[in-house]
């Protein structure tokens, strides 16, 4: 993917800031119902983004609703959506299910399980430093390390995260989480980064507050 | 001794699908419930994450069952 394709995918994983925001804005609840519903929609649509059929469908169902000309306006516009949203996506996710569901169900149990403050600052901090790590990396990542990710995106991750967190959290909890984001980002933990960079940095961060 | 590894394999495999799939079901009808019913956030992400949990128990439980060695089995049980 390049350049301009990269800061198009992350600016859309921008809007995972909604969460943050509407857990500052409605709480816990209103927030849960937000996420619920929105991976509720995912899960039924995803099918469809993953179809190469769907557009050809979508397509032949509105023939018959519109005018000949307005047709093939509408058909170029579908296309050409189309053909933007696939452009964006990971090879593994033109066949397998996509990060906005991995980010979601990460982000309901950490608003499910975590606290308020540490639940804000992980997920703006997961948010905003992947896009970061991403953007800087790929223009100026040099010290590359052997699974093609950047010393420079790396750097960028943390300080992004380690200025979001402190908004949220005390210095030392905000250094830490930010030094495990960095980690857990650079090491890609399976099954996906959106799924496991906020659950380990939210599990983490309780920890050490607690102890 | 292969093809009795076989079974175990597919009966297994078969059980740990079936009981993925009854979670499922059941963080299905518990959604359901709570959207039309309950109305309780809680409930709805719970039956949200039951749901997720039946569909990854029921595709490792998949996984394990159509393991190269055990669809001789099912081809040919």
């Amino acid at each position: 993917m390049d350049f301009k394709g990269e800061v198009l995918r992350k600016s859309l994983h921008l809007t995972g800031l909604l969460v943050p925001v509407s857990y500052f804005l409605f709480g816990k609840e209103i927030t849960l119902i937000f996420i619920s519903l929105a991976i509720i929609i995912f899960f039924i649509i995803e099918p469809y983004r993953v179809s190469n059929e769907t557009t050809k469908k979508i397509i032949e169902g509105i023939k018959p609703l519109l005018r000949e000309d307005t047709l093939d306006i509408v058909s170029k516009s579908i296309e050409s959506i189309d053909r933007k949203i696939k452009e964006i996506a990971r090879e593994e996710e033109k066949i397998w299910i996509g990060a906005h569901i991995y980010f979601a169900v990460s982000a309901l149990l950490v608003v499910l399980f975590f606290p308020m403050n540490i639940a804000m600052g992980v997920l703006s901090a997961a948010t905003v430093g992947d896009a970061f790590a991403a953007v800087v990396g790929i223009k100026w990542g040099r010290h590359k390390f052997k699974n093609g990710k950047s010393l420079e995106g790396s750097l960028a991750f943390f300080l992004s995260a380690l200025i979001i967190y402190l908004f949220f959290l005390p210095w030392h909890q905000a250094l830490l989480g930010s030094l495990i984001g960095a980690i857990v980002e650079l090491y890609n933990l399976p099954p996906n980064d959106n799924f496991s960079n906020p659950l380990v940095m939210a599990f983490l961060i309780y920890l050490f507050t607690v102890i | 001794m292969g093809a009795i590894k076989n079974m175990g394999r597919y009966i297994g495999g078969g059980f740990v699908i079936m009981i993925g799939s009854v979670l499922s079901l059941v963080g299905i009808l518990l959604m359901i419930e709570t959207l039309l019913v309950l109305y309780d956030p809680l409930v709805l992400a719970g039956s949200i994450l039951l749901l997720i949990a039946g569909i990854i128990i029921a595709s490792l439980g998949q996984n394990y069952r159509d393991r190269k060695n055990s669809r001789n089995f099912y081809l040919n049980p």
